[in-house]
């Protein structure tokens, strides 16, 4: 199959959308609201209220050691100012992803369960790089983590037979996975996963974060997010949190480590804070 | 002396050289007794390590060793092993493998340290 005809296969299956995963109401609702400048905190209670889990687990965050406040708040209204309206997006998105991952069947050869811890640990791993090379938006950088692998998900359900013939490559021989997915489907999970998120209208700059989170078209402009998520990729896999199917961890390009300016002194410092931070986020999306 | 990350300082350590933060202002002077205030001070000011006299990262990492079995160590190698591919001279890839070592080392260890707990 030459390359078009498989692209205009990953099309039809992208386009025929009542069988393409979408996003919770709640994030599409809480993205708009939050891109408006009329937007209140009453307004954003609301909505979140509407939905019993996600008001359970703001305010459990805002509860937790992360935060460390002396006294316990009860009151949805007051987490949200505490927390902020970048990390209630980001945790909205990290439930609606779960919901997402939990509502698609696991096949025998894609663990959903451990592919969501997957995406969880990257996300965790690079916004605790973005926040150590003071990026602007550490909390864009964990939506870039944690959708980078998207695009799994889509081969994983759609194209079941070929995802597991690319599933038994990589166990066996441990190729990277963009490798035998180029082979035997035609093309890897970034460009399946950009053509998604392009459809659900995510941000220009997750798009490139999911696009171009394995560095592997020379071409592409590397940018400290884009870095971020790579190297968030490559932390979790060496930590082992979760699982996104890679059996080896992929050698890093020390120009992404380069670009985010931090000295290699304090990746033992970053490394402690990745497992901490994701404990504790498993923790509280679990519950 | 040596370098001992962050993590590793205890209280009771010796500063062996001072520490200044990004400032050029003095932290620790030498000779300092490390107490716990002192170390909440290092890491607020994200500092990574200091040199302290008597430890160094070798003498901690055999320390850790010994406390595991040797069957405890050679798993975690093996896996290890498997998991990442020839480091060649890529200095992240290296110190990205001995943090991770590091580290498994440390969780193994205190998961020994909790069953004896419980077995007390």
């Amino acid at each position: 199959m030459e390359f078009a005809k498989k692209q205009s296969k990953i099309d039809t299956i992208l386009r025929s959308v009542d069988k393409l995963p979408t996003l919770p109401i709640i994030y599409t609702k809480l993205n708009q609201l939050l891109q408006s400048p009329n937007a209140t905190v009453k307004m954003i209670g609301s909505i979140i209220a509407e939905d019993q889990s996600m008001a359970v687990k703001v305010l459990r965050l805002v509860n937790s050691a992360f935060y460390g406040l002396p006294n316990k708040i009860g009151n949805l209204k007051h987490a949200i100012v505490i927390l902020g309206l970048n990390q209630i997006r980001t945790l909205v998105l990290t439930t609606s992803t779960l919901k997402l991952f939990h509502n698609l069947k696991t096949t025998r050869a894609f663990d959903m369960q451990k592919f969501w811890k997957h995406s969880v640990g990257c996300a965790v791993a690079a916004r605790v790089l973005a926040e150590t090379a003071s990026l602007r938006s550490p909390d864009d950088v964990f939506a870039g983590g944690l959708l980078h692998d998207i695009g799994k998900l889509i081969h994983a359900v759609y194209l079941t037979e070929e995802f597991s013939a690319v599933v038994a490559e990589v166990n066996e021989c441990g190729v990277p996975m963009v490798t035998s997915e180029r082979r035997v489907i035609g093309y890897d999970h970034t460009y399946t996963g950009k053509e998604l998120a392009i459809r659900w209208n995510l941000s220009e700059g997750t798009i490139d974060m999911i696009a171009h989170h394995h560095l592997s078209d020379p071409a592409t402009t590397l940018t400290k997010e884009i870095a971020a998520v790579y190297l968030g990729n490559i932390f979790s896999i060496a930590l082992g949190l979760g699982a996104g199917g890679e059996k080896k961890v992929p050698i890093a390009d020390t120009n992404a480590w380069d670009i985010l300016g931090i000295e290699l002194s304090h990746l033992e410092s970053i490394i402690t804070r990745i497992d901490k931070v994701f404990a504790e986020s498993i923790a509280i999306l679990e519950a | 002396m040596g370098l001992l990350s962050i993590n590793d300082l205890q209280i009771g350590m010796v500063i062996a050289c001072e520490v200044a933060n990004k400032h050029g202002n003095v932290l620790l002077k030498r000779g300092e007794i490390l107490n716990e205030r002192h170390i909440m001070l290092l890491k607020s000011w994200g500092i990574t390590e200091a040199d302290v006299e008597g430890f160094d990262r070798d003498q901690l990492v055999q320390k850790e060793r010994e406390e595991l079995s040797p069957d405890t160590v050679a798993s975690i190698e093996q896996e290890l092993t498997a998991l990442f591919p020839g480091l060649g001279d890529n200095p992240l890839m290296k110190e990205l493998y001995r943090v991770v070592k590091k580290f498994k080392m440390k969780q193994a260890s205190a998961q020994v340290h909790g069953i004896r707990k419980e077995a007390e």
